[in-house]
């Protein structure tokens, strides 16, 4: 089955805390559903984070392409952090500083590091989008969120030892996710440790319609390891299965 | 000579209009950064001795206009220096030690002992790029960049590193910049910086590529100026921790025995704090590196996460054979959208003849 992604942070790509929901019979109509409005040939958007530390708000903007669930690339453009990119591949991930004309591999510790001062992490958005593979699922029941029926649906981590060989561990031990009934967008979501922490929160503030399909737009993450923050991920120009040159998703355009 | 230079200028005039016809995005930003502080330096450093106060005023300028196949860019600096740091970049100037992309200009005729105003220009960068679907060229000034580490990289005959400031700045190359895609990590790399002497110029063919995780390259290059060939290997992997590796052999032109130079490093973290630590062995002495003349050098630095907005950080670059080096105490707030505060101490040990000497200061810079 073709992966799923649900929420999105640099839109189901970059920062994306993508998510879905399956169980039984009627979790393959909810994911089909969800896969359609979440899965796309190629994108591109113009983003904004708004980073609130305290009363302190921080702006980024940033300009993304993406192709598939593999392929991202974006280019920071506010005075602070222009010409800042992050360039990802499968499951690798890139970091080039123009002031340092830098480029370094996100990998150990930084994976825990939150994305340019926000509350998602670089661990965050490498996690695979096919979460069939690392999480079992299941159904928990329906609540209303915001006014709007959703499916509650759980994701509890797989034991590394029956992870298909090569594949990274969940991110998270579990994860609770609120899926809307009838645009079947993550509307809500809640990310565990093992230890039963509340790790990080979502909240889809806007669900925009792009062509055929519904898109959260406007969500709000909340990393509870961090003191009195929260991110706003805002997301504009929003288009589709555009075409987009190979050659933006190089080492190459990350560094020149 | 003269021929190939006005050749150079032509092309470089046809690549810039190309960039401009081509423009589909122009983008301009900057920023400003105001740096005062109080020194000490003992008789004899490379600084005027005694205690004094400096300032300087820094704008700078990055202009980029991109196009589908075509590119150009500038990064363009001016700075006034006032007392100490005028004094400072005079004596520097009377040294031979000027940074190569930085231009003193006295204010005022200077007396004796010094000026007490003085403007700096700099051009970091300023280049043109042309995209073809196997290669693309770049030409003009540059940062060819191959370093792995926080500070040194054997393998990179091109960077040089300016290490007066607060955080080191590579300074730029007048180059010829050939890549060729290998795919979407890997690639091959030819540079040349001929300078006004082929024969003492510096060139270097270079192949990287991402392979079981783990970023590496294998260079080939030839400095004319140090009269070596060189053959390299760096990399840069993840355990847990990352770590990464630089190591090239050298084999002089006079016959004598080859020499190698080798670094290695890590960084890390654990709750609020990162760590890096870098080690350097330069077996090939003042002939191969200028800056790091001596056999064993450390550097380490310790990052504090003391909030969102603010680092502490400790940074120490020390010589371990020669027994001098520097260490910066820095605080960064970010102050407001788009503006940073930074407030730090630095100690030099062993500059020159002197055995040590200081700067607190504090600076700020908005970006626009």
């Amino acid at each position: 089955m073709q992966a799923i992604k649900l929420l999105s942070f640099v839109a189901a790509i970059l920062f994306s805390l993508p998510s879905a929901g399956a169980w039984a019979q009627t979790a393959d109509e909810i994911l089909a559903k969800v896969d359609a409005n979440m899965s796309f040939a190629s994108m591109r958007y113009t983003g904004r984070m708004e980073i609130t530390i305290g009363g302190e708000t921080r702006y980024k903007d940033m300009n993304a392409v993406a192709k598939g669930s593999d392929k991202a690339f974006v280019e920071f453009t506010n005075p602070e952090d222009r010409g800042t990119r992050y360039l990802k591949l499968a499951k690798d991930m890139w970091i080039y500083f123009p002031k340092e004309q830098d480029s370094v591999k996100i990998s150990g510790h930084l994976l825990k590091e939150g994305m340019m001062g926000s509350d998602v992490s670089y661990e965050d958005a490498l996690e695979s989008s096919d979460f069939k593979a690392k999480y079992g699922i299941s159904l928990k029941g329906k609540e209303a969120v915001d006014g709007r029926d959703c499916f509650v649906v759980q994701l509890d981590a797989k034991v590394p030892a029956v992870l298909p060989k090569g594949s990274s561990p969940a991110a998270y031990d579990r994860r609770v996710m609120w899926i809307d009934a009838e645009r079947y967008v993550v509307l809500k979501e809640e990310m565990y440790a093992k230890s039963g922490k509340l790790l990080k929160t979502s909240a889809t503030l806007e669900v925009q319609r792009v062509g055929s399909r519904w898109y959260p737009s406007r969500t709000e993450y909340v990393s509870k390891l961090r003191n009195n923050t929260k991110t706003l991920f805002a997301m504009s120009k929003i288009e589709m299965d555009v075409a987009l040159d190979e050659r933006q998703f190089t080492m190459s355009a990350l560094t020149k | 000579m003269q021929l190939r230079h006005s050749a150079a200028a032509i092309f470089l005039a046809a690549a810039l209009a190309a960039a401009a016809q081509d423009s589909s995005g122009l983008a301009m930003g900057g920023s400003v950064l105001e740096q005062a502080y109080a020194s000490y330096s003992q008789p004899g450093g490379l600084t005027t001795s005694g205690f004094g106060y400096g300032s300087s005023t820094t704008l700078g300028l990055s202009l980029d206009a991109k196009g589908q196949r075509a590119r150009a860019s500038a990064s363009l600096e001016t700075a006034v220096l006032d007392g100490t740091a005028a004094q400072a970049a005079w004596l520097l100037a009377k040294a031979g030690q000027v940074p190569t992309d930085e231009l003193f200009v006295y204010a005022n005729p200077a007396p004796t002992g010094g000026p007490g105003l003085m403007m700096a220009a700099r051009i970091r960068t300023l280049y043109v790029k042309l995209d073809a679907d196997w290669a693309s060229l770049i030409a003009g000034r540059q940062v060819i960049n191959y370093q792995r580490g926080a500070i040194w990289s054997p393998t990179d005959i091109f960077t040089r590193l300016d290490l007066t400031g607060l955080s080191p700045v590579r300074l730029g190359s007048d180059a010829l910049r050939l890549t060729f895609p290998l795919g979407a990590t890997s690639g091959l790399d030819i540079a040349g910086v001929p300078g006004t002497d082929p024969a003492q110029g510096s060139y270097s063919a270079r192949l990287s590529g991402l392979v079981l995780g783990v970023d590496g390259a294998l260079s080939a290059s030839r400095d004319g100026s140090g009269k070596a060939s060189n053959l390299g290997v760096d990399f840069k992997a993840d355990l847990g921790l990352g770590f990464y590796g630089d190591f090239t052999y050298a084999l002089p032109d006079s016959g004598a025995s080859g020499n190698y130079r080798a670094a290695g490093g890590a960084d890390w973290s654990f709750g609020d704090f990162i760590v890096a630590a870098e080690y350097y062995y330069n077996g090939g002495g003042p002939e191969a590196d200028l800056l790091f003349p001596d056999s064993h050098n450390v550097y380490g630095d310790i990052t504090w996460r003391a909030s969102e907005l603010l680092d502490v950080s400790l940074s120490v670059i020390w010589d371990i054979s020669g027994e001098s080096g520097t260490g910066i105490l820095l605080a960064s707030l970010s102050a407001a959208q788009n503006a940073t505060l930074s407030v730090y101490g630095k100690a030099i040990w062993g500059e020159g003849d002197a055995k040590i000497s200081g700067q607190g200061g504090a600076a700020i810079e908005v970006s626009f």
